[in-house]
């Protein structure tokens, strides 16, 4: 979980030539910093200083370092980690024990948690580090808008994202598609395109991602449309995005978004659990294009799937929603959902009504408008497989590209919180 | 430091089952054990919460409406003795005491698939020792099906149904077996042709054909099974023998068939105790009626929330040792003689099978969490002068019976064997009104207290009970209404915003319950949650509309709404 993700963007088109005429650009200038050094805005290559965190940890282990480090030094009363019952599953799991953070090392594209809802139980009564992706980040900010999570509380590290992928798909697309023992998986990377699995023998077995998605077996729908890959809204933002040869598979490049984050960045320097270099400007070039690849590849996916809802009739939504089976699971999981039990959804909602579309739906539609992150947890837990996620940003994407809002980056007030009601005369 | 969180707590994932039904969902139980607070709930339930098993081969993660509200359901029962809370050793003792004092054919044992598989066996070992076979609560069904249930065992898994070119559905998998539908949806989606054959039309369905609980499927030409067809049904103990038959008889040999189950493991027990001579549910009912049985032991089989009769609980109280060996604190919990309180589901070790013949590892992933169900079987069948029982060694004996894989994402098909000839025994079984004695023919009576138009028999109408987890568990949900045709409703005379009372001819009456206007079949009434007034699985009652609305009189007066 710790480790960042995705050395190049899934799906995105190969890099340029190998670079014989011009040696590659170094990720880092100047010498090793201290802790000092770290300012707001910075831009920087990290690693962990012990070998076995770097091994196992993605990318030098730096997300990993930097949770000890927390953890160890009191910055933090406990950290979230990702429990793995096998290579296609886990679970947030929280621990003031600082072995089980360095046990989490490692990550996998198919662990998809919900680590907003996870906090939520907590009730902001503890000071917790975790790593998030940039929708978890973004379910969280919406939280906070909503005044259930403490930002001042949590402490957070940012990974890159390309998208995430089904666990149990993925693991039918690892014997059928690849012709892989599911359980022979040691790790999976996505680079160049392609989504590479490493098996236990060491070979290492290659898929297109362009056509792994073709058949629907790539990343779940909601990643393909995503319009967040960097989590700037995260204290800090890493990934591998933007580590030039040199440092590839050793280092990860991280960004200060806050005071928090640089204070956290310099006590794992200070504290003897990290070690960081200034990247260099190739580096963070190199990182800006991948994630504008990423973007653009999201943009185009966003009007495949969305420009042809927009002739969708009620009755279409109607059919959509027939199987629903009233299970709640879709508002249980959304990250941005704040309501607690006393939600209008199911307030107003009653089984004995005869609607066409439920008012629990037709509520959800609206509520979510200003405040849908398009993360797809409704959609992976939806018993009827209704794409829920598609539908709720179906409403939301006209007001929110409309009103310039992309939720859960920054501190905005929700559109809905602004409106003001006047007196009619 | 807060209330939530202390410096001491601990959290323990367990990767389990959902005890709602027998689709075998996976999920993981979160346990957050703290200093601070003990108990999450007043019920004395550790602060739990479910995660999503998105790797499940059987859900993906995807949960019912049960399943979502899961960690609601674990309230701990408490070893007791006369309702006196004891020691499990005491509790133990108390049932080794009442086994020796009883002959063996005053003694029936219950497991109808509630808990693991190891279990289940470890329970037939202490059914062996006393010559009294372990009942799984479907002997009486295949009692009268003979040699059809060979046809019922493991056959389609759920990917053969998205696959599948033709459904015929015996089941409401909306409030059933609600997992079913994404199956279904994925079918429709390939182009399979859904018919659904019952009282309640089906949106999932491309056809629907209205089939009374009594029609015989010989009498439905839309019932035309062929090699394409997957014939999606279920067991339950009340499920009509003579339906069965005919499904078999026609559809055997030809079709495939995936038969629904109510209990999380009701198929891996139905497995094990496949050659034992079983007692059936209504002998052991009876017997139970009639003062025969002297001491029942249930294991994790709630029989009083099983059975759709509310009288169970007193007649529990006929037994001279009603025991109950219990994960959860259930009904039967509250008037038994003995409680002897085992360790929550989903802390459990071992396996469960579910509907499609799959089985699924049970893997406590906080580690040794003692076993407290199992060891107490082992320590009962010890005290009955039996030999203990070793874990691991019951395990291995377990799937080697079961014949089954023990990779969750492969099940293994078993041998082959020559299917039974199928000799036509459909019209020799009894009909349904021999079978449920309070079903009878419509507008058979008129209830006293009806207001209406009693003399015609306006709201005369059949009850019958949408299965559903809820309803097997003993959990109530918000399902407090009937279901009634559109017709239905304007012959019981009631309004939008109205209640409706349902009566029935024992005299009972359930009254002011809402009610939902579906597209079902007239003459028929639904409901998912137990009803005072239906003592059988169908029940003739006359529902009507309440004299007054609740609650609100004074808005009655102003609507002047018609009488």
């Amino acid at each position: 979980m710790s480790a960042p993700e995705n050395p190049a963007p899934a799906g995105a088109p190969p890099a340029g030539k190998p670079p014989e005429k011009k040696p590659p650009a170094p990720s880092t200038v100047g010498d090793v910093l201290k802790g000092s050094d770290i300012q707001v805005g910075g831009k920087y290559i990290g690693w962990s200083v012990r070998d076995e965190v770097r091994k196992e940890g993605g990318s030098g282990g730096l997300v990993t370092s930097i949770l000890a480090g927390a953890l160890e030094k009191g910055l933090v009363e406990h950290v979230v980690v990702l429990k793995k019952s096998s290579q296609y599953e886990a679970v947030p799991v929280l621990t003031s024990d600082v072995e089980d953070v360095y046990a989490s090392a490692g990550s996998m594209h198919m662990l998809i948690s919900n680590p907003t809802k996870y906090l939520r139980q907590f009730q902001n009564d503890a000071t917790i580090a975790l790593a998030v992706k940039p929708c978890d980040m973004r379910g969280i900010r919406e939280q906070q808008k909503r005044n259930m999570i403490d930002l001042d509380k949590i402490f957070t590290i940012g990974l890159n994202c390309g998208g995430t992928m089904m666990p149990y798909k993925i693991r039918k697309v690892t014997e059928e598609v690849y012709g892989v023992n599911p359980d022979d998986v040691r790790a999976e990377e996505i680079e160049k395109g392609k989504l590479i699995l490493e098996t236990t023998d060491g070979e290492h077995h290659a898929q297109s991602i362009d056509e792994l998605e073709e058949e629907d077996n790539g990343r779940r729908e909601n990643c393909r449309y995503c319009v967040v890959k960097i989590a700037t809204n995260a204290d800090l933002a890493c990934g591998n995005w933007g580590v030039m040869p040199d440092y590839a598979g050793k280092g990860t490049f991280v960004e200060v978004m806050t005071e928090k984050g640089a204070e956290f960045l310099r006590n794992a320097i200070d504290g003897g659990y990290a070690e960081l270099k200034v990247a260099s400007e190739p580096a963070a070039e190199a990182r800006g294009k991948v994630n504008s690849i990423m973007l653009k590849m999201s943009a185009k996916t966003k009007e495949e799937v969305f420009v042809p809802m927009q002739s969708q009739t009620m009755t279409d939504l109607k059919k959509e929603l027939e199987n629903c089976i009233g299970c709640g699971a879709c508002r249980t999981v959304c990250p941005p959902c704040a309501c607690g039990t006393e939600a209008k959804c199911t307030a107003f909602n009653d089984p004995v009504d005869n609607y066409d579309i439920s008012l629990f739906h037709m509520i959800r539609f609206l509520h979510l408008m200003d405040s849908c992150v398009g993360c797809g947890q409704c959609s992976d837990v939806c018993p009827a497989d209704i794409p829920l996620a598609r539908l709720y940003r179906k409403f939301a994407n006209p007001m929110q590209d409309e009103l310039n809002y992309v939720t859960g980056m920054d501190d905005r007030t929700p559109p809905f919180f602004e409106i003001k009601l006047e007196e009619v005369q | 430091m807060s209330d939530i969180i202390d410096p001491k707590f601990k959290e323990n994932v367990y990767s389990t089952v959902c005890h709602g039904c027998g689709f075998g969902c996976g999920v993981f139980m979160r346990e957050l054990e703290t200093q601070a607070v003990e108990t999450g709930t007043s019920c004395g339930a550790p602060i739990l919460n479910i995660d999503y098993r998105k790797a499940s081969p059987v859900n993906q993660g995807k949960l019912c409406r049960f399943g979502v509200n899961l960690a609601g359901n674990y309230c701990p029962a408490v070893s007791s003795v006369k309702g006196k809370s004891v020691s499990t050793d005491e509790a133990i003792a108390k049932t080794v005491d009442a086994l020796k004092g009883a002959k063996a054919s005053e003694i029936a044992l219950l497991s109808v698939g509630g808990t693991t598989n190891e279990e289940h066996l470890a329970f037939m070992k202490i059914g062996e020792k006393l010559g009294v076979p372990v009942s799984t609560g479907m002997t009486g069904l295949f009692k009268d099906i003979g040699k059809l249930h060979a046809y019922t065992g493991r056959g389609t898994t759920y990917e053969d149904v998205e696959t599948a070119k033709k459904i015929y559905l015996f089941v409401d998998p909306y409030v059933s077996y609600p997992l079913l539908v994404r199956r279904l949806v994925h079918a429709k989606e390939k182009g399979a042709e859904i018919v659904a054959f019952g009282l309640k039309e089906l949106p999932i369905a491309t056809q629907n054909v209205t089939v009374e609980p009594d029609t015989s499927l010989y009498d439905v030409k839309e019932f035309a099974p062929d090699a394409d067809t997957v014939i999606i049904s279920d067991l339950t103990p009340y499920t009509y023998a003579k339906r069965l038959a005919e499904l078999v008889e026609i559809a055997g040999g030809k079709s495939k068939f995936l038969f629904m189950r109510p209990f999380m493991n009701a198929t891996g027990a139905g497995y094990l105790s496949k050659h034992t001579k079983q007692q059936s549910f209504d002998d052991i009912v009876s017997k139970m009626e009639s003062g025969e049985l002297k001491v029942l032991i249930c294991l994790d089989s709630d029989l009083i929330d099983i059975c759709l009769n509310d009288n169970m609980k007193e007649t529990f109280k006929n037994l001279e040792n009603a025991i109950v060996i219990s994960s959860r604190d259930t009904t039967a919990c509250s008037v038994a003689d003995v409680v002897i309180a085992t360790e929550p589901i989903y802390k459990k070790k071992g396996s469960v099978m579910n509907a499609e013949g799959r089985l699924i590892p049970i893997t406590a992933a906080a580690g040794d969490t003692p076993l407290t169900g199992f060891y107490a079987l082992s320590a009962i069948l010890e005290a009955l002068g039996g030999s203990a029982l070793d874990f691991t060694g019951v395990h291995a004996e377990a799937v080697q019976m079961l014949g089954a894989n023990e990779d969750e994402y492969k099940i293994t098909v078993p041998e082959k064997k020559p299917q039974p000839e199928i000799k036509k025994i459909s019209d020799k079984l009894p009909d349904l009104k021999a079978v449920f004695s309070d079903f009878a023919e419509p507008k058979s009576f008129v209830s006293s207290s009806s207001k209406a138009d009693g003399e015609s028999g306006a709201g005369a109408v059949k009850h019958l009970y949408l299965t559903n987890p809820f309803l097997w568990n003993g959990v109530l949900d918000n399902d407090n209404y009937i279901e009634l045709s559109r017709c239905q409703v304007k012959s019981s005379a009631l309004l939008k915003g109205f209640t409706a009372d349902v009566s029935c001819a024992c005299g009972e009456i359930t009254k002011a319950t809402r009610f939902k206007v579906s597209p079902m079949a007239d003459g028929y009434v639904l409901s998912m949650r137990k009803q005072p007034f239906a003592k059988a699985p169908i029940t003739d009652v006359v529902v009507l509309r309440s004299p007054t609305k609740p609650n609100e009189p004074e808005i009655v007066k102003e609507c002047n709404v018609p009488q």
